[in-house]
């Protein structure tokens, strides 16, 4: 491997190690009244029939190299309450210029619990990121496996009006290499740590708004938009190594981004955009831009791609609150 | 790179103001008297516009207030319009705060409820 390929391979690393834990791509959610949107680093908490072409990402990585990714999603429910998805990302890099596929990831995902009352939904996924299945030296040759859980809820049943719009979205994936140690002719070139991602978002909904709680005089736009606050972060938990001096990010560094998303809900479709601002220098030198055109494919195609395979549209996950006051 | 990434944030911008919006789940978008305001004097009818055709024969509104339910006819499409519905009230509104519940079906068979408050002044 040339210096200028070794570069560019630690160069897409970092970037993949800072992307990892942001989910690159996801469905909206609808839960009662409620919409959750497709936010862009933590995954929205529910299923549904869903294609997102593409989720662009741009980073400004801590060793200074700068990260384009592509990511292309596709989303199937099974039934009402599971979904199957698959997803890769295409990463184009300059400051050591590399470009290509990162892997491909797939993933199973329950909704688990379900009010649409009280707005509230509880999934759980199971994730893998197969190995050797992107570019040569830029994909992990080893397998990953992400147990995720994920939970929103709306604010909707609140009496105070103005807090109504709100609603909170919550992540915790576990990832998890298959393999402790990577060797390149006989020598240990990576120890790949388990890694615990988190993140959270804050929204407020004008569409929620304007169709619950009072309507929103003004341009049309303004109906359809939610704002949001997001944060994500990854931290390293087990199989670490040592410290290396200098190594940017630390080995074992916590590191994440966090900022303000805005979304729009339009026809058949959502478009957002978040700015993404690193908690620390290990988790990119300058802000970066993340941007989604996510189609609903349950919308575009009700009767054919868009509904789920087996039995009806109606969830049929455990209701808590009805279970409780009974 | 950046050429082209400042060129899609202008696109889909661009293209989001543009766009007739609409989700194709049915979600309300506005109503007269509308959502959460104050209107002077009772209503005759509701008119409920979602962002979506609807279904009438499979969606209901209700009207209740401090006195109970409110008489009120089956919703009625706005001939010009699928996304327009009507409701006539069966007599006047007095004074004071009603809630509005509706379940509808969209043409794309997604069921969708809400409710929402206005006041008779």
């Amino acid at each position: 491997m040339s210096h200028k390929t070794s570069l560019a391979c630690a160069g897409a690393f970092a970037a993949a190690a800072i992307l990892a834990g942001i989910s690159p791509a996801s469905a909206h959610t609808v839960i009662g009244q409620r919409i959750f949107p497709a936010t862009l680093t933590v995954d929205d908490p529910g299923v549904d029939d869903e294609m997102a072409l593409p989720t662009i990402n741009y980073t400004y990585n801590a060793d200074g190299s700068q990260s384009y990714t592509w990511n292309l999603f596709y989303g199937k429910r099974l039934t009402a309450d599971l979904e199957v998805s698959i997803n890769s990302t295409f990463l184009h890099q300059i400051n050591p210029r590399s470009n290509g596929w990162t892997g491909i990831e797939t993933e199973v995902r329950d909704q688990v619990m379900v009010n649409n009352e009280h707005e509230f939904v509880v999934s759980l996924a199971v994730a893998e990121e197969w190995g050797a299945t992107g570019t040569a030296g830029l994909d992990n040759q080893y397998t990953t496996i992400t147990p995720k859980a994920l939970i929103g809820k709306g604010f909707g049943d609140l009496q105070t009006e103005l807090l109504r719009p709100i609603a909170i979205t919550g992540e915790i994936q576990y990832i998890v290499p298959t393999v402790p140690n990577v060797y390149a002719n006989g020598i240990l070139s990576q120890q790949t740590p388990t890694t615990v991602v988190y993140g959270a978002t804050l929204q407020y909904s004008l569409q929620y708004m304007n169709a619950y709680v009072h309507e929103i005089d003004g341009p049309e736009i303004l109906r359809h938009l939610v704002v949001d606050l997001e944060a994500n972060f990854s931290t390293p938990v087990s199989n670490i190594g040592p410290s290396v001096i200098n190594s940017v990010p630390g080995t074992h560094e916590t590191t994440g981004v966090v900022g303000p998303g805005l979304y729009y809900l339009a026809h058949d479709y959502e478009l957002g955009i978040y700015g993404a601002f690193p908690i620390n220098q290990g988790s990119g030198k300058h802000p970066g831009v993340f941007a989604i055109v996510d189609f609903f494919l349950d919308d575009l195609f009700p009767n054919t791609l868009g509904k789920p395979i087996f039995g009806g549209p109606e969830s049929t996950a455990f209701d808590p609150w009805h279970a409780f006051n009974r | 790179m950046q050429r082209f990434l400042k060129s899609f944030i202008i696109t889909v911008l661009a293209s989001s103001l543009a766009a007739t919006a609409a989700f194709a789940h049915a979600f309300l978008d506005h109503a007269t008297p509308g959502v959460g305001t104050t209107v002077s004097g009772s209503p005759s009818e509701l008119t409920l516009s979602f962002t979506q055709g609807v279904v009438v024969a499979f969606s209901s509104v209700t009207v209740s207030g401090a006195g109970g339910a409110v008489p009120a006819s089956k919703p009625v499409n706005d001939p010009s319009n699928q996304q327009i519905i009507h409701v006539r009230l069966g007599h006047a509104l007095k004074p004071g705060s009603y809630t509005v519940t509706w379940h509808v079906l969209s043409v794309d068979t997604h069921r969708t409820e809400g409710s929402y408050h206005f006041t008779v002044s």
